[in-house]
């Protein structure tokens, strides 16, 4: 190399970093839709960290609906016929293996097999078979596709959701809507790339949840899932104090960016002007959130898709208009937690109560946003961090079933996965994979891969070393894809 | 956003800023295999061709020089001075698919300067040294005495602009400088009565005695102390399912405490790690272990005990690498370390050193302090998780894959064989252990300490990594102060104290913080300290400083941790974590130090200004600039409250308004208030008036916000408009950076 290329080759990769730090400065936070152009495609927001997709996406958003405490394969999706006669015999060993289960199941004498208590059937033209507990998802069956050989590392809920949120099952990686927010960028200039909504189920006990399953780790910290709470400000400190109002608001904003300006131009220092863009921005969430969540102009037969918890604010139903609210507006990653699917007893009594707060609402989100065209570009995941065990917890009392990492079903639908298909499948007890096993690192590198990146090259260096969602695992699903 | 955004000026981008500088000079300089070719073949080929076995492609490997120089199949990765007859060089430059190294698609492809690095490398011998943070610094030469040096510091920050063709910004005003420090030493701005004092003292001296006065406050302890916490992973209760609250409060005073008291910083290490095996140990020194408890501890049903426990002895190891010693030595804990010379079995060395406690993996329910634990001497109610060994010592094996259930070979307590053996005399123990630490043997201690100290004065780590001085880390911006500053304070009694002061009387910290577009441009994050540091108050900061300017703080050392305001519901929206309890009266305005930490729901205005949630080690903190921090100073109770009491205090003052809110305004930056800035903010709070006025009753809805009242002597409709005054001071960008 000459001097004169490297000058060029130098000059040219400052110009790249200098217009990088440029828009950043200017625009970073929650993004500027209004500078995307110049930095890339149409896909991309301006805070993006790519120039461009690693290839052409399928999905421009994801609304994933994360089930928490593992809802039951057994009793939702994977059918086993051949169990009924098998009622209460013990778990061949030959099944079980040397596997190690839970110190809630380890000392119990007998892990007796526990058969659906629920009916099966096909639906559809492809003949998608569902539980008889989810009869509205029935009616779409054929824009479902389910994974029935999902399996996982984790035997707790802790390390099991965090796994499944950021890749490691412990705690301090970035979650997969943040690597999204980070890697994509936002594209509406008024609210967060990454959102997420929270809401318990009828089930008697839930397990908790926690503000790092939607941290952005070590990545910069506006990558963060903002969450939407249910009750008092939908974003914390969106409403003005008592006794300011709107207008007031906008004259103290008027002096404060009046003085920062000021002083910007004694100071020379460019973090001032990103302050007052996000002075300006945080005005304009007072008045984008609280029209987002105000769903009194959705007409009854667009509320009744969702079913009736949807007029509770908080419920699951009502999440999931949000939800479709929130994709209306471009939000990138949209995340609810649907807490209260930890069966270990009272399956009978709880697991009824969970479907009825989830069926009819995904049903009415996926109906939602197929007539309004947003599911053409819209990923759907529905689905926990582990499954359950086909043996029966506490078989003589309120039976139920424990934790089951070896084994279990995730939905999907929408953008770029194919419609009433199945893939994979389960052994007879639905304990092991039988064919084509898909880890949760497979399924995020195919979530990133539906969005555009290659989950190998979103990377980000921390502690001296390369970080990626996938660590140094997963292989795209390419027999889900369409 | 600066902080952890992806480095704007990356390796890459510094070794073609010194290639360039090197050919402007015309100067034919070597290509450094440190500075230069290092951090290219740790990123781009040892992932491949590194110190792991199971990895390794083509069984080469390029960290060791006699393998990569090796010919195999008659091929010779490096011949040394001749790039023609090297794999590496003809492979890197291929432009065949099959061909070209590293393979495309995995996110390593080398841009041209890399490969035009390398080459050179090779041609000029292929010259392979020690990572440089890996053998122990000397005291390098001090750069030439100038006029405007005060001290060491100065005279390499110097040569570093003076090379860049920059020279130093003229020094900050005293008003500038005052607040600096002020906020630096004790997290908290300087009163007006400080300011008059400094600003009369015209004679010599007068900064030091200020930051004499300053270092000697006990909120210096407490400053010092919200630092150590993040990367102690300190916490009020135990992560996990149920989040119990814990009792460790006492260690963290026992933090402060030293830190005021100035304890050596070798005393300080060695009580932390090993206080417990000292002889005769004081209760303050077994509370000093604590640090090694502070960890998260599972109380979910069906946790296995085991894999838990395993969890803790393995997050002691890695908070000791990140804390003392700048290295993720938790890479090693299920392979060999891809970039570090560390292996698998030296984890497992070092995880034997802190495997051996009477302690469980899993407590249900647990409240409180787990065994092993001691009552806290000032306050015996409160039992503290400390260190204690078991007396038969539990046996170590290598867990294969890092899973607590595939034992492997049983491994002995030892040192990576990179770093230096133990002291003469000392034994293979806990006690050991940490004294090698603090020996002034060990490469990286000192090293790692200063330039995390550094970081909190100047912004940015002379390695931007702190949390890394590995192979992996990037070039030091000034890697001769670095060793100087190291050295400096090892030798001299790892002396806190000493050392910040000499940052603080630099004049590098002295200059002023205005910046121009050379300085920008030459220097757009300020690593070569072209100007004095502008930074962003850290979490505790902005709000200690709110409630210092309205006069609601409350300053107590130490005790149990308080519950102020957050959000109505916050503990309540998530499962399991019962009511939260809010504190009054005093709880509500005691310094952030002393706020709750529930790790799992932490406090959100805390979170929102990047304090970490504490339920790791965490030795960095990002400073975002968002508009939920905006929201945050605009709108929630604290503040609001804080800006009427300020507005209150303001009243107080002068005889006119434009006097108060130019009071005020000086209260909140240190600065008279120009002509302009006075008329903008007279003019606000004559049109806030008038609303005020036409409605009262939003004037008591205002005023009624927060727990404390103001005076019923005055005008409610002026308070009101005088509070939002305040409360525009209080969000002014001036004024949330220091």
């Amino acid at each position: 190399m000459s001097l004169g290329e490297g000058m060029r080759m130098f000059e040219t990769e400052k110009t790249k970093l200098q217009r990088r730090a440029f828009l950043k400065a200017s625009a970073h936070g929650f993004g500027a839709a209004a500078l995307g152009s110049l930095l890339a495609g149409e896909a991309l927001g301006a805070d993006s960290i790519l120039d461009k997709p690693h290839h052409q996406p399928k999905a421009k958003r994801v609304i994933y609906l994360f089930q928490s405490g593992g809802p039951s394969q057994l009793d939702l999706f994977d059918p086993k016929p051949g169990l009924e006669k098998l009622a209460g015999k013990q778990l061949p060993d030959s099944i079980r293996g040397s596997q190690r289960i839970t110190t809630m199941t380890s000392g119990q004498k007998t892990l007796p097999v526990l058969p659906s208590q629920y009916g099966f059937r096909p639906h559809g033209e492809s003949g998608l078979s569902l539980s008889d507990q989810l009869p509205r998802l029935a009616g779409v069956a054929d824009e479902l596709c389910l994974v029935r050989s999902m399996h996982t590392e984790a035997i707790n809920h802790d390390p099991a959701i965090t796994f499944f949120q950021t890749g490691s099952q412990l705690a301090g990686r970035p979650s997969i809507g943040s690597w999204l927010a980070y890697g994509l960028g936002a594209l509406n200039r008024d609210l967060p790339a990454y959102v997420v909504l929270t809401s318990r189920g009828g089930a008697s006990d839930a397990q908790p949840l926690y503000s790092r399953l939607w941290d952005s780790g070590f990545l910069p910290s506006e990558h963060s899932g903002v969450k939407f709470r249910n009750t008092g400000d939908p974003v914390y400190y969106l409403s003005n104090p008592p006794g300011i109002d709107g207008p007031l608001r906008r004259d103290m904003l008027d002096d404060i960016v009046g003085l920062n300006r000021r002083r910007q131009g004694v100071v020379g220092d460019p973090e001032i002007e990103a302050r007052i863009a996000q002075y300006e921005l945080a005005f304009r969430m007072q008045s984008s959130v609280p029209e987002l969540s105000d769903v009194s102009g959705e007409p009854d037969k667009v509320l009744d898709l969702y079913g009736p918890n949807v007029r509770k604010p908080g419920s699951f139903a009502r999440n999931c208009l949000l939800a479709r609210r929130l994709a209306e507006r471009d939000v990138r990653f949209i995340q609810l937690f649907h807490m209260g699917w930890d069966h270990h007893f009272k399956l009978e009594q709880d697991l009824p109560r969970q479907c009825s707060d989830t069926d009819q609402a995904t049903a009415g989100l996926i109906t939602d946003l197929k007539q309004r065209g947003l599911l053409e570009d819209t990923l759907i995941v529905w689905g926990g961090e582990f499954g359950r065990t086909v043996y029966a917890q506490a078989p003589e009392k309120q039976r139920g079933r424990d934790h089951h990492p070896r084994c279990f079903t995730t939905m999907l639908a929408g953008a770029g996965v194919k419609k009433g298909h199945v893939h994979g499948s389960t052994d007879d007890f639905s304990y092991n994979v039988a064919e084509d096993p898909v880890h949760v690192h497979d399924l995020n590198a195919t979530i990133l891969h539906l969005l555009g990146i290659d989950h190998e090259r979103l990377l980000f260096k921390y502690q001296g070393r390369q970080y990626r969602l996938t660590d140094v695992h997963g292989e795209v699903v390419r027999g889900i894809l369409s | 956003m600066r902080g952890l955004t992806p480095p704007v000026f990356d390796s890459r981008f510094l070794t073609a800023l010194a290639l360039v500088g090197l050919c402007q000079a015309s100067v034919r300089a070597q290509v450094d295999y440190n500075r230069d070719v290092l951090p290219i073949l740790a990123s781009k080929c040892y992932a491949c061709h590194g110190v792991d076995e199971k990895q390794r492609k083509a069984k080469l490997r390029l960290d060791v020089k006699e393998v990569a120089f090796a010919e195999r199949d008659g091929v010779r990765a490096i011949v040394p001075g001749k790039p023609g007859e090297s794999a590496l060089v003809s492979r890197i430059f291929s432009a065949e698919k099959g061909e070209v190294m590293p393979p495309p698609g995995k996110g390593r492809t080398l841009s041209d300067a890399e490969k035009t690095i390398l080459r050179e490398w090779v041609a000029e011998g292929a010259v392979y040294r020690e990572h440089w943070a890996f053998s122990k610094p000397s005291r390098p030469e001090v750069p030439k005495a100038v006029d405007w040096a005060a001290n060491e510091v100065d005279r390499f920050i110097l040569a570093g602009l003076e090379a860049r063709g920059l020279d130093p910004q003229s020094p900050a005003s005293k008003e500038e400088l005052l607040r600096r420090a002020t906020l630096d030493l004790t997290g908290l701005p300087p009163t007006i009565e400080e300011l008059d004092a400094f600003l009369s003292d015209k004679t010599p001296g007068a900064y030091e005695r200020e930051v004499d006065r300053l270092l000697a406050s006990p909120r210096f302890g407490e400053r010092l102390a919200a630092w150590w916490l993040d990367g102690a992973r300190y916490g009020d209760s135990h992560g996990y399912d149920n989040d119990l609250e814990n009792s460790q409060w006492p260690w963290r005073d026992w933090v402060i405490r030293s830190f005021n008291a100035n304890k050596p910083f070798d005393e300080f290490t060695i009580e932390q790690l090993a206080g417990d095996l000292l002889d005769k140990p004081t209760n303050d020194q077994l509370i000093a272990t604590g640090f090694n408890r502070n960890h998260r501890i599972n109380t979910e049903g069906g946790a296995i005990d085991e894999e838990w426990r395993t969890e803790y002895v393995i997050d002691r190891v890695e908070t000791m690498g990140t804390v003392w010693m700048g290295l993720s030595l938790g890479c090693a804990r299920c392979h060999e370390h891809k970039y570090d010379p560390l292996s698998q079995e030296e984890f497992y060395q070092l995880f034997a050193f802190f495997n051996n406690l009477e302690e469980k993996g899993f407590i249900n329910n647990l409240r409180g302090s787990a065994e092993p634990r001691v009552a806290y001497k000032a306050n015996p109610k409160v039992q503290v998780m400390i260190m204690r060994e078991k007396e038969k010592p539990r046996v170590t094996r290598i867990l294969v894959g890092g899973q607590y259930d595939a034992p492997g070979d049983e491994v002995q307590p030892g040192l990576p064989a990179f770093l230096p053996p133990l002291p003469p005399g000392e034994k293979m123990g806990r006690l050991g252990l940490a004294r090698w630490l603090v020996s002034g043997e060990h490469p990286l201690t000192a090293r790692v300490l200063v330039n995390r100290i550094w970081e909190q004065f100047f912004g940015s780590g002379i390695v931007k990594s702190v949390e890394n001085l590995g192979v992996q880390a990037e070039w030091p911006s000034h890697p001769e102060l670095l060793d100087w500053l190291a050295v400096d304070f090892s030798s001299g009694g790892w002396d806190l104290k000493a050392f910040i002061r000499k940052l603080v009387l630099s004049s590098t910290y002295r200059q002023s913080h205005v910046v121009d577009a050379k300085r920008l441009r030459l220097d757009p994050e300020n690593r070569l300290l072209s100007r004095g540091p502008r930074l962003r108050l850290q979490a505790e900061m902005v709000r200690d400083q709110a409630l210092a300017l309205s006069g609601l703080l409350v300053e107590r050392v130490g005790g149990p941790s308080v519950k102020p305001y957050q959000p109505a519901g916050l503990w309540e929206e998530v499962e399991k974590r019962g009511k939260f309890k809010r504190g009054n009266g005093q709880d509500l305005y005691r310094r952030s130090l002393y706020t709750n930490i529930r790790r799992t729901v932490a406090p959100p205005s805390m979170l929102l200004f990047d304090m970490p949630s504490r339920e790791v080690c965490t030795v960095q903190r990002a400073r975002t600039n968002t508009p939920l921090q905006a929201l945050a100073l605009m709108n929630e109770v604290t503040y609001v409250e804080a800006a009427k009491k300020f507005a209150e205090r303001m009243m107080g003052q002068g005889a006119s308004v434009g006097e108060r809110i130019a009071w005020g305004f000086r209260s909140a930056t240190q600065r008279v208030p120009d002509e302009e800035e006075l008329r903008v903010l007279l003019a606000g709070y004559g049109r806030r008036l008038e609303r005020f006025k036409a409605s009262p009753q939003s004037a008591a809805k205002l005023l009624g916000r927060g727990e404390a009242k103001v005076s019923e002597k005055l005008s409610p409709v002026e308070l009101a408009a005088m509070t939002t005054v305040a409360g525009v001071l209080l969000n002014l960008d001036e004024v949330i950076n220091k």
